[in-house]
């Protein structure tokens, strides 16, 4: 028999408290935005170019190539309450394949991390290694530069993340990249422009913020996070076998299928205290969801899935949102997308609407209508809808 | 479920609480089982093994946390299998890093029954902040890779193994000061 090391052995006698600690999720501590004005920024490729962007008061300097762009931007406040600034910067499409020619660039610099996305929204993720990007706070006037931050990474999220990570800003990253990216899905129209090449580059982003690459690398399920496996089992759709993903908790859950995307209110993110840790999608006819997992900081597990679903009515065909909370149990939470069934239930306006839901998941769904709240179980028969709150918030 | 009435379905024997321990936990064993052995077939075993355990545990046991208790019940069984599969271990790096706090089994039996050492592990393991806790549990605890012990904590793979080198010259240093290694 093996003689393993004796601090291996002993840590058999490991408080259990400590033991249980280390597999949960670590505490998500959601950090105040410093209210720091942007930047100028400038972004620069692996071509060679040189990018600085230089502010003089409010009038931020580009240049790109020892060629000077200025002017041309914008400066507003956005829902987080930073104030962003687009500025003008010509970046071929050579350099960046998977996007197409940016227009603009927008800039964010929030709490020590800077954040970059093209005029759709995309986040810029192929900056170069030697990227560096200046700029000035107008809080304090003192110079920024991405390098001192430890900016090093030639993948931009990653290099993001390991800024945020070191400096501990991890937490608001995450949830800034979530909120970027329900923003941009919120805009059907961008969105559909975007090749499957694009998307799935999008969504792997999206992956990594929420973490789920990680979770779903246990249990021996393969976790298609690649491009290829993606586009081979379709965007979304996580794992190659069984179709789940472990959460952090070692509990698995069954992500849907996605192929398409729909509204995101970005409220959402914000109308509680819990954090998103993974974010699902699911697309199937008239019914289309968006479905984050909350975790409970105080309870320390998941209390609930957050489903933004959107129905059809099936009288106007107008799309009628209402958001579900799928409560405790996780497992019937996200049970297998393929054993749903469609089940029509009437709004007190008369008009029926067809619900998705699981056959087995017994979940409470919660829809709001002309300022009015309802919930709605699945052991009820068909057609009946109770209404039993009358503000949810 | 909640754990409590997992443990209390258990305690009186009552089958369901295997099964809703299987709901709740299964992922969470196999985590453990398949980090450890890296052999589907084996931690499946192992995962087995550790309900059966629970079940013939409790009672008399009663865990508080019954989390806990399993990956260490999980924990246990995994090394009993690895232990007979193989006897290599000892040159893994994983193991051979921690021989930089304290070199061989010889030497705690000089100074320290086992259990103390636990407990002086564990004592020190409390007066660690809780992401280096977590990063130093995960890793030689569940034996998770750096690159996943760092991502779970929310660190640089750079980031992790420099504080797991600092985690370990921390812990020697303590054991020194306890008398439970020396130089």
């Amino acid at each position: 028999m093996t003689e393993f090391n004796p601090i291996f052995e002993a840590l058999d006698g490991l408080d259990e408290n400590i033991a249980a600690e280390a597999v949960r999720p670590a505490k998500k501590k959601m950090k105040k935005p410093l209210k720091i004005a942007i930047i100028a920024v400038a972004a620069t490729l692996a071509l060679g170019m040189s990018a600085v962007a230089a502010t003089s008061g409010s009038n931020p300097i580009i240049k790109i190539n020892k060629r000077q762009i200025s002017g041309d931007y914008e400066e507003y406040v956005n829902s987080e309450g930073y104030t962003v600034k687009t500025v003008a910067a010509v970046i071929p499409q050579s350099d960046m394949p998977t996007y197409r020619p940016i227009g603009k660039i927008r800039a964010e610099y929030v709490d020590g991390s800077f954040y970059f996305y093209d005029e759709l929204g995309v986040k810029i993720n192929d900056i170069a290694e030697d990227t560096a990007f200046y700029g000035t706070s107008s809080k304090d006037n003192k110079v920024l530069d991405s390098h001192a931050k430890g900016y090093e990474s030639p993948d931009y999220l990653e290099g993001i993340m390991t800024v945020a990570a070191d400096y501990s800003y991890v937490e608001y990253t995450e949830w800034v990249n979530l909120i970027k990216y329900a923003e941009y899905k919120s805009n059907t129209a961008k969105w559909n422009r975007l090749s499957l090449q694009e998307k799935i580059d999008f969504y792997n982003m999206e992956l990594e913020a929420a973490g789920v690459n990680y979770y779903n690398d246990y249990g021996g399920i393969s976790h298609p996070t690649t491009k290829e496996q993606l586009a081979l089992n379709g965007i979304g759709h996580f794992s190659a076998g069984d179709n789940q993903i472990t959460g952090p908790d070692g509990v698995f859950y069954d992500p849907f299928n996605a192929y398409s995307f729909e509204n995101t209110p970005t409220e959402i993110f914000k109308l509680f205290g819990f954090d998103p840790l993974a974010v699902e999608e699911m697309s199937e006819n008239k019914c289309r969801c968006f479905a984050m997992l909350y975790y409970d900081q105080e309870l320390k597990e998941f209390t609930q899935g957050i489903y933004q679903y959107t129905l059809t009515d099936d009288e106007t065909g107008a799309p009628i949102e209402f958001t579900a909370w799928h409560y405790a149990d996780k497992r019937e939470c996200h049970t297998d997308h393929f054993d749903f069934d469609y089940e029509y239930v009437t709004l007190d306006s008369g008009a029926e609407a067809r619900l998705h839901r699981s056959v087995n998941g017994s979940y409470i769904a919660e829809f709001e209508k002309d300022g009015a709240a309802y919930a709605f179980t699945t052991d009820l028969d068909r057609g009946n809808v109770i209404r039993i709150l009358n503000n949810l918030t | 479920m909640d754990d409590k009435e997992i443990v209390e379905l258990l305690y009186n024997k009552d089958e369901k609480g295997v099964k809703a321990a299987r709901d709740k936990f299964s992922g969470l064993i196999s985590r453990i089982c398949n980090g450890i052995l890296r052999s589907a077939q084996d931690a499946e075993e192992c995962a087995n093994d550790t309900l059966l355990k629970l079940w013939e545990a409790i009672p008399p046991e009663r865990p508080e946390n019954l989390t806990g208790y399993i990956c260490k019940v999980a924990r246990r069984l995994t090394l009993n299998r690895l232990r007979y599969n193989t006897s290599a271990m000892r040159n893994s790096d994983l193991l051979t890093e921690l021989d930089e706090c304290l070199p061989d089994a010889y030497s705690v039996e000089e100074h320290a029954e086992q259990s103390e050492l636990s407990d002086t592990i564990n004592e020190w393991l409390r007066g660690l902040p809780e992401k280096q806790r977590r990063l130093f549990t995960l890793r030689y605890f569940y034996m998770t890779s750096v690159k996943e012990a760092a991502h779970d904590c929310k660190m640089s793979k750079t980031a992790a193994t420099t504080a797991l080198m600092r985690l370990r010259e921390s812990l020697k240093k303590f054991l020194s000061e306890r008398g439970m290694f020396y130089d």
